[in-house]
């Protein structure tokens, strides 16, 4: 009977367009639920957490805001870590960027082989982090035998081999290459299906209008119309990079020499599961949240669409 | 200023310079060959008898052929009558002699007829420990070749009853326990290159015979020379059955290979599980035991023995349903012995080859009828034992062209260097006298090998690439001198084929799986599994993989009365956490009523420091009661979140303490409470090249300056490095200093003593040259690096991954300081390394602590120790921190002396809050100084220091709130 009352309700007690509503919901249900339990929810601990003094074993005390003052004012590491992060996301970012960008470019101009060198270019996205580590790790290595070091003392270039991992001067380098070449995968597809979706009739009224060559043709025309796949990249890129953590512990371990290579992730497992203040690593994780968002709205903002 | 002036005053200028230039007179001014003969007195010289002076067997045996000799007449046998002034024991119901590890027994014999006679021994076992016993045997007071001196007899093994069934209806193989029994057996070399025992050459007369003991005891019944017989061939003893009008037999007799084991010389041959279907018993998704050997079965001289009956006398074939697919390739060999004696000259050395999978093989000749045994009605049993075969020759021949070929790099290196320049002449093949002849030669060897491989193998194993390359390798040197300093690393990786080859050449393992004694080839039975049955199994263990619980080891044999159950994990190895489970099995349950169920946790997931099963757990609620194999620090971690129990409250804990040395308890313990009992420990001693050291005519350094101003310039000038792995512990430890001041509240890493510690340290490695990463290892093989600090890891793995240089290494105590009262301190800093702890969310901590009292007690350490060895070989020795069980282990005599002293001499910090990031920012401190050289000494540490002294004053603070 209820389910007929339903049913009843379903046919006549609504609109048409409520009831096209209630369709929309229902079919984002599931994505929603997953959503709220394994976004929202996290986010609204961490920043109760935050608030407290929690040592995963005991039960959390409530401290106030004493963990934003210790961070804001009293962190030496992480005014590195905010340091390290800037200079990976501002430096791996662009270049990622740009690079991908270019890449999309001319991979999009060949004829034959465009899937092929798309692949190629997006495997290492693919690969864990673990596995890119051992292998770079290799390229890397400290020892005399290690394949750069080999090369340079080969060419005479250096004397004593180079301690890549551990050298406070180059570890952030590395990580930064490594990182890089991981992620121009992402981007790399973004760019692409833009390049793909851009109108041709576009450059033929180009043509008209007198554009001269392919550079002008890019600036000019191709660029502007893929503002939407810019600011995606961007803001993708920018979380990314926040969120290095993974190929610098695998690269430089955890904690790395020095703190040459600490992450604001880095800092928050630090803090978190090393030295047992869950509290104090979700504040650091809220203050993350904040910058990724700030620098979202920027973006936003540059490549508006108007 | 007038002349006179100036000259004056340049007249004195240069006195001053003068006597300033004289230098203040060192506090010791002790030149080399003085410190050296200081060294002699200490006897820490190293005099080293490469003993290449010494004639192997195989060159004594052709001097055998050549001298003519001929077989002797009649045995000589040695008992306690001719054993001048031994007393006599009585041992498993006989007389024996005593044989020890540090003594002799002289016997004094007359030989009537001169000739060559082979050795036989009766003796038993009287330890239980795994190696096996070697001595050394003299005539006349010399060595008649070097393999006399490593005359080796094994122990026997069976199996402790029925395979174990566990939960999941898998099996696990029994323990193996050894056969306390009289044997008497042939001498063979140790190695197993020759096919028929060992011969000596008595003259005729009276001779004195040295028997002494180089590792283990026995009892020993009587030494017996006895003439070898030539043995028929196949056809002669066929001849002789049809003489002797013997017929066929009528019933087959099939074998299980697991199930008719007798006994064994080797304790790591078990009963194997294979997964392929033509195996039997096989049941698709579980673990049943069906064969054995394989890996386990492929050391020389080792020895499987079956028994069977034979219910009617008559003529049998024998075959196999055998796997023979390692090795890549190179064929396997048996000797095989019915009845203790090898029937005819073709079972002495039965060659196998390589095949793919399973084959059901019928022993016989290549192209013609397979051989026929008689067996009489009765007992009987099959024995059959690794050889090296036709390739011994040949891995003999790779073994002295190996020693030959890394002289050869050592003389290069002492000349070159390790950073050669590219671009100068080095003229090596002027200024080392046969350098290309003896490349050249080397080449020409690896010919005739190439050629005796394929020729025994049948077909290419992967060997013969390798072999192959390095001829290519090699050749290519010759033909371009000037190329050799540049690539060092190629000869290097010949060096390292060689080491391969020989191991692959030495390893001869085969599966069985039954043995068939049938009166005719019809009759045996093939059992070949078909892809579809292999496909099938294939199925059934993928969807198994999501039920089975894999980590419960725990066995379905525990009924009775349970009390309570235990929940343990054990951050070891899945064979390691079995036997703690079968050892609770059989002797802590029935003794306590307390059931143990053991889950195995990969290492490193009960350490603190990571989001680790461990730490989720405890946050959980879902804590087991005891955690096995924890890092010691990572105790003092959760003990200070009150995570752990205190076993210092427990009313026995007294004598607990008392298993171990002192200092132990020390990095478990906080204000007086004590979080753990320690499972193992660490030692680290000075590892050193007798041959290379005794060459340089270097000494054992006992202080760190006699390293620093003795060892180290020798080591220089010949292009060679010292290895010291990166620990601060023994030189603060040494210097009298330590990490934290009284109260464990500051670090007192810059106080004086502590500070000159970190000095010393940090310009061992900027000042005095040693380099930061090594593979200290391979170096270690190859002379680089002749001398180093090692732990126990590295110790095992030279004793057991390097067996080219056995006799050629030895230990010694790491340099030291000395005290103001003339000693010196030896202190290796921090000795344990895992530790079991209570959870205090456990709800049984009284049963918990009587498994701890129970798991580190004497008996049950040695007993797991012993069991480990005998399972997994010596390579996974059981470093126990009780003192007992560590000192019941088989440690050679004289390694164990050091290793001993070594132990005494720790020091251990307690837990301290926030004391995890001392190790952090001391590395920091080191890294900032040698690495990326951005400050001093004196600012790095201090820079340490402070970052320490907040993270502890915040630790203090959070923790009081």
């Amino acid at each position: 009977m209820k389910k007929g009352n339903l049913w009843k309700a379903w046919n006549q007690g609504m609109t048409s367009r409520q009831r096209h509503n209630v369709t929309g919901y229902l079919f984002m249900s599931p994505f929603l639920l997953f959503f709220f339990l394994f976004t929202i929810i996290p986010v609204v601990t961490a920043i109760i957490l935050s608030l407290t003094s929690y040592n995963m074993i005991e039960t959390p005390q409530f401290v106030g805001l004493t963990n934003y003052r210790l961070l804001l004012m009293d962190d030496g590491e992480f005014i590195t870590a905010l340091k390290n992060t800037f200079v990976f996301a501002f430096i791996s970012g662009p270049i990622s960027f740009f690079g991908s960008f270019v890449m999309a470019v001319l991979i999009n101009r060949l004829k034959k082989g465009r899937n092929l060198f798309s692949l190629l270019f997006y495997a290492p996205t693919l690969v864990s982090s673990v596995a890119i580590s051992v292998v770079w790790l290799y390229f890397f290595s400290g020892d005399r035998y290690g394949l750069i070091n080999n090369a340079l003392i080969g060419l005479g270039l250096i004397g004593e081999p180079i301690q890549w991992t551990s050298n406070t001067s180059v570890l952030l380098w590395v990580v930064i290459i490594v990182s890089v070449w991981t992620s121009m995968g992402v981007n790399f597809l973004t760019f692409l299906a833009g390049l793909q979706n851009v109108p041709t009739d576009i450059y033929e009224a180009g043509q008209i209008d007198g554009v001269k060559n392919a550079f002008q043709e890019l600036c000019y025309l191709t660029l502007p119309v893929m503002k939407p796949q810019l600011l995606f990249a961007a803001i993708n890129m920018t979380t990314a990079a926040f969120g290095v953590f993974d190929i610098a512990v695998a690269i430089a371990g955890m904690p790395s020499p020095d703190y040459a290579a600490h992450t604001l992730v880095a800092h928050l497992y630090d803090y978190g599961f090393i030295r047992f203040e869950m509290g104090y690593a979700s504040a650091v994780a809220v203050v993350l949240f904040a910058i990724s968002y700030l620098l979202g709205r920027l973006f936003t903002r540059v490549f508006r669409e108007n | 200023m007038e002349v006179r002036y100036r000259r004056k005053i340049a007249f004195l200028l240069l006195a001053a310079v003068l006597t300033t230039a004289a230098g203040p007179q060192p506090a010791q001014a002790k030149t080399l060959s003085e410190w050296l003969e200081g060294e002699q007195e200490n006897n820490r010289r190293i005099v080293y008898d490469s003993g290449l002076d010494q004639t192997g067997y195989a060159d004594v045996r052709l001097n055998y052929q050549e001298q003519g000799y001929a077989k002797g007449e009649g045995s000589i046998r040695l008992t306690k009558e001719q054993a001048e002034g031994a007393g006599t024991i009585s041992w498993q119901g006989e007389d024996a002699l005593l044989s020890q590890e540090a003594g002799e027994l002289k016997f004094s014999f007359t030989c009537e007829n001169a000739g060559l006679y082979a050795l036989k021994v009766r003796y038993c076992v009287m330890e239980e420990v795994t190696t096996p016993i070697v001595r050394s045997l003299t005539i006349d007071g010399s060595l008649p070749f070097t393999e006399s001196g490593t005359v080796t007899l094994y122990r026997l093994w069976q199996d402790e009853g029925e395979p174990v069934v566990n939960l999941n209806g898998d099996e696990t193989a029994p323990r193996v326990v050894q056969m306390l029994e009289w044997q008497e057996q042939p001498v063979y070399d140790a190695k197993g290159s020759f096919a028929s025992p060992m011969e000596w050459y008595l003259s005729a007369g009276e001779h004195e015979l040295v028997f002494s003991g180089v590792e283990n005891e026995m009892a020993l019944g009587y030494l017996e020379f006895y003439p070898l017989t030539e043995l028929p061939s196949y056809e002669e003893k066929a001849a002789e059955y049809a003489a002797k009008g013997y017929g066929k037999a009528s019933q087959p007799i099939y074998l299980e290979a697991e199930d008719a084991m007798e006994s064994r010389n080797q304790s790591t041959i078990r009963q194997i599980c294979d997964s392929d279907p033509s195996v039997y018993p096989t049941e698709p998704g579980k673990v049943l035991c069906n064969g054995v050997g394989g890996g386990y079965w492929q050391a020389s001289n080792a020895s499987i023995t079956w028994g069977f009956d034979v219910k009617e006398s008559g003529l049998y074939h024998l075959a196999f349903h055998l796997n023979q697919s390692f090795g890549y390739g190179l064929p396997s060999y048996r000797r095989i012995e019915i009845d203790g004696e090898v029937p005819f000259a073709e079972f002495e050395n039965r060659k196998f080859l390589y095949g793919s999978g399973w084959r059901t093989e019928v022993l016989g000749e290549e192209e013609g009828e397979p051989y026929a045994l008689y067996l009489e009605e009765g007992h009987h049993t099959l024995t059959m034992t690794v050889t090296q075969g036709e390739l011994a020759q040949v891995a003999e021949g790779i073994h002295a062209d190996s020693r030959i070929l890394s002289d050869l790099i050592l003389k290069i290196t002492m000349l070159v260097g390790q950073n050669p320049d590219s671009n100068y002449d080095y003229r090596l093949e002027e200024r080392i006298p046969g350098l290309l002849d003896t490349l050249t030669e080397l080449t020409g060897h690896l010919d005739q090998y190439l050629g005796a491989i394929e020729e025994a193998s049948g077909r290419t194993p992967s060997l013969h690439g390798q072999l192959k390359n390095s001829k290519t390798q090699l050749q290519e040197l010759c033909e371009d001198p000037f190329d050799i300093p540049m690539k060092q690393e190629v000869l290097e990786n010949v060096v390292s084929t060689y080491g391969t080859a020989i191991t692959s050449l030495s390893g001869q393992a085969m599966l069985l799986d039954n043995i068939q004694l049938v009166p005719s080839p019809q009759e045996v039975k093939k059992t070949e599994g078909g892809i579809l049955d292999k496909l099938w199994g294939g199925i059934v263990n993928f969807f198994q993989s999501f039920s089975k619980d894999y980590d419960t080891v725990s066995s379905a044999g525990t009924e009775g009365e349970v009390t309570e159950v235990l929940e343990v994990w054990a951050s070891y190895g899945e064979d390691w956490g079995r036997l703690i489970q079968d050892l609770a099995d059989s002797d802590f349950t029935p003794k306590t009523g307390i059931g143990v169920k053991v889950h195995v946790v990969p290492a490193g997931q009960l350490n603190a420091g990571s989001a680790n099963a461990l730490l989720l757990a405890v946050s959980s609620g879902t804590a087991p009661d005891i955690a096995l194999g924890t890092d010691t620090a990572s105790i003092g971690e959760f003990a200070l979140r009150n995570a752990v129990v205190d076993v210092s409250q427990f009313a026995d804990y007294e004598e607990v303490v008392e298993r171990y040395q002192e200092k132990r308890m020390i990095p478990l313990t906080h204000e007086d409470h004590v979080y753990g009992l320690p499972e193992q420990q660490n030692f680290s001693v000075l590892i050193y090249r007798k041959d290379i050291l005794s060459e340089l005519g270097l000494g054992i350094p006992e202080t760190w300056e006699d390293l620093y101003n003795y060892v180290l310039p020798v080591l220089y000038q010949n292009n060679m490095e010292f290895y010291c792995p990166l620990n601060l512990d023994p030189f603060i430890y040494q210097c009298g200093g330590s990490y934290y001041n009284e109260d464990m509240t500051m670090s007192a890493l810059d106080s004086e003593n502590a500070f000159r510690g970190f000095s010393e340290w940090v310009e061992l490695y900027n000042v005095q040259g040693v380099p930061i990463a090594a593979n200290f290892f391979n170096r270690f093989r190859s002379g680089e690096m002749p001398i180093g600090i090692g732990d126990v890891t590295m110790y095992m793995q030279i004793r057991t991954a390097a067996p080219e240089l056995r006799g050629r290494w030895g230990i010694a105590l790491i340099p030291g300081h000395e005290r103001e009262d003339g000693t010196v301190n030896h202190s290796q800093g921090a000795c344990v390394t895992q530790s079991a702890m209570i959870l205090s969310q456990s709800d049984k901590q009284e049963a918990a602590w009587e498994f701890l009292k129970w798991w580190t007690s004497d008996e049950v350490q040695t007993r797991y120790g012993n069991d480990i060895e005998a399972q997994k070989g010596e390579v996974a020795r059981w470093s126990s921190a009780n003192r007992e069980a560590f000192a019941a282990m088989p440690w050679p005599r004289e390694d164990y002396e050091v290793i001993a002293e070594a132990l005494s001499s720790v020091d251990h910090t307690q837990v301290v809050l926030g004391g995890y990031f001392n190790n952090r920012h001391v590395l920091n401190a080191f890294n900032r100084v040698c690495i990326s050289r951005t400050m001093n000494e004196r600012d790095s540490i201090e820079k340490a220091v402070e970052d320490i002294n907040k993270e502890l004053a915040r630790k203090r603070e959070t923790t009081a709130r």
